[in-house]
């Protein structure tokens, strides 16, 4: 039995090494769809950190009771269930941003960063450390969220969650970034971007 | 007329992957061959298409007469993955030699997001019973045909110089984007 | 082998249960707040489209054509609100605007969803440039635009000014009123 993480290893994982869109490229949907606006990117974060957690603490809770055979569908009930309630939740609290975030929000059930926690991990470990590893591949999931949403919508609006930041006196904005053609662009170089970064942190 | 606009708009001027961001982990998966491009899109637009026929009764007589709307999130996605399952040991029984070209590609397609994108948009447009079946005709297609494009440059893409740090997913993902402006041509069309 | 599958199924029932049993709490649970913001939603629409309007009720319901009658504190009915969804360039267009009784005017227009090209003809959301010449237009004959630009005096009583480089999302706009206008006169027309 190899040697395990210590918790502090399975958090940062989820960061770099193991960062579920740039590494494992997964979840890609969600990252181009609603990485437009900072304020999009950040409700959709927090929608999937809440449904990471939950699932996992759930599904590692009751891992013991669940047969081999029908776990896939099973993960897919839970996971569902905690993303109807995230779905509900922004459209009763926060009605713009349930509306901005549109179909993306249920769209989490399919992501497969989430089901590939689920089946990798939370199903195999104790609930403490499922958590862990939860929280830590959701912050990295929503850094890379971040970022994108901090490049396009400086580059495409000149602000940052609203704010003028690059003055449209001398930034004329640069719309392609707004647009679907931006969301492939920024992705793909900050892929490119983070294999560079890897290979030159392996290679040392 | 109505249904021409439908499959148009679905194909090309909101093609599924290209503009709605929706199955682009088999986009980047599985568009490195044209012939896997081509067997993943028919058992997509395949699958959409019954998904189609199952899930718009589904909500319409069942769930919303009975106000329990907010369960279609957990009854879409068992029904796709149901369905999914039947086509997987239906295809198993009857045509081997298909179940071996397909291979992987059938349980991928349940975490597709493009399958249950395409049941809730079409919840949302509250489009009639045939109206759907043609949107998910049109979106298997629309996903098909950007699959193809995408598969026909990677084979050539191999024969390319590419950057160590952008192979695979980066070179795919830039290619994407020039392809979706080259999409947005297509707005305006159905005027 | 019957107990290991009956136990596979229960475990199953039991799962979706208890998840359908939570999610049915919590959906009653939030359902009021959902109708209420879409209810704030709509009031604050046509308070935008009906200045001085007190309540409003639906006269004419629907999907993609409705009309909402509305009243002054005093129970006067000072016009209507019509909304319509209907083609723009990228997608649907969806609008509401406010007209006086007779329907001989337009009191104010506003851009309820839109997904047109962000930057360009997504503009005539809020553009209030363009929004404003909406103001007090006169419903005589159809909603025409002009381009390029007219300085505002020089518009007629039923043009408006298209947005520069958004030509056909405004265009889209200026159809999608007068169709509405059309079927309101159709629908309501001799009420008042």
């Amino acid at each position: 039995m190899s040697k395990q993480n210590t918790l502090s290893q399975e958090f940062l994982k989820g960061l770099w090494k193991e960062n579920p869109n740039l590494v494992q490229l997964l979840g890609m949907c969600p990252m181009l769809a609603v990485t437009n606006e900072v304020v999009n990117a950040i409700g959709m974060a927090g929608a999937v950190t809440f449904v990471l957690l939950a699932s996992a603490l759930i599904i590692s809770l009751i891992r013991s009771w669940i047969p081999a055979q029908v776990r896939i569908p099973t993960f897919i009930v839970i996971i569902a269930g905690f993303v109807t309630m995230a779905d509900r939740y922004l459209a009763a609290f926060y009605p713009d941003l349930s509306k901005a975030l549109g179909p993306f929000v249920p769209l989490i059930v399919v992501n497969c960063v989430i089901l590939g926690r689920m089946e990798a991990f939370a199903s195999k470990n104790k609930p403490g450390r499922s958590v862990i590893d939860a929280l830590g591949m959701s912050v990295g999931f929503g850094i890379v969220l971040l970022i994108m949403g901090a490049v396009r919508e400086l580059l495409g609006n000149g602000t940052i969650l609203g704010a003028q930041i690059l003055s449209p006196n001398w930034y004329d904005p640069m719309m392609v970034f707004i647009l679907p053609a931006g969301a492939f662009l920024t992705l793909g170089l900050l892929i490119g971007v983070s294999n560079l970064v890897q290979k030159k942190l392996a290679g040392r | 007329m109505e249904y021409i606009i439908i499959l148009v708009s679905a194909i090309l001027i909101n093609n599924f992957v290209l503009a709605q961001f929706l199955g682009i982990c088999p986009f980047l998966g599985v568009s490195n061959r044209l012939s896997s491009a081509i067997s993943m899109g028919a058992a997509v637009t395949f699958v959409m298409t019954l998904t189609a026929i199952v899930t718009w009764p589904l909500f319409y007589l069942v769930l919303a007469p009975y106000k329990l709307d907010f369960l279609q999130i957990i009854t879409f996605i068992l029904v796709i993955a149901s369905l999914v399952q039947f086509v997987e040991m239906f295809i198993k029984k009857s045509s081997p030699p298909l179940y071996d070209a397909l291979g992987i590609f059938l349980p991928l397609i349940t975490t597709n997001c493009a399958i249950l994108g395409f049941a809730l948009f079409a919840v949302l447009k509250n489009y009639s019973y045939l109206e759907t079946i043609v949107f998910g005709v049109g979106a298997g297609l629309g996903f098909t045909l950007a699959l193809v494009i995408m598969a026909g440059i990677r084979e050539e893409l191999q024969f390319a110089d590419v950057p160590q740090s952008l192979r695979g997913a980066g070179i795919t993902l830039l290619v994407a984007g020039i392809l979706a402006l080259a999409f947005m041509g297509f707005a305006g069309l159905i005027r | 082998m019957i107990g290991k599958q009956v136990r596979i199924v229960l475990i199953l029932v039991i799962v979706c249960l208890v998840i359908g049993g939570s999610v049915s709490y919590f959906a009653a649970y939030t359902q009021p707040m959902i109708e209420r913001n879409a209810r704030e939603a709509l009031k604050k629409a046509v308070n935008e489209v009906l200045p001085g309007v007190d309540s409003f009720e639906e006269i004419v319901p629907g999907d993609s054509f409705r009309v909402y009658k509305g009243k002054d504190a005093g129970g006067n009915t000072i016009g209507y609100a019509i909304y319509r969804v209907g083609v723009g360039f990228q997608d649907k267009i969806a609008l509401i605007f406010g007209v006086d009784p007779d329907m001989t005017k337009i009191f104010a227009l506003n851009i309820l969803d839109q997904k047109e090209t962000p930057g360009l003809g997504a503009k005539i959301t809020d553009d209030k440039a363009f929004l404003g010449f909406w103001k007090e237009k006169s419903l005589t004959s159809p909603i025409s635009y002009a381009k390029p630009p007219r300085p505002a005096d020089a518009l007629s009583d039923s043009q408006i000014n298209a947005i520069s480089g958004a030509t056909i999302s405004s265009d889209a706009v200026v159809k999608i009123v007068n169709a509405a206008v059309e079927e309101a006169r159709g629908r309501i027309g001799g009420e008042s």
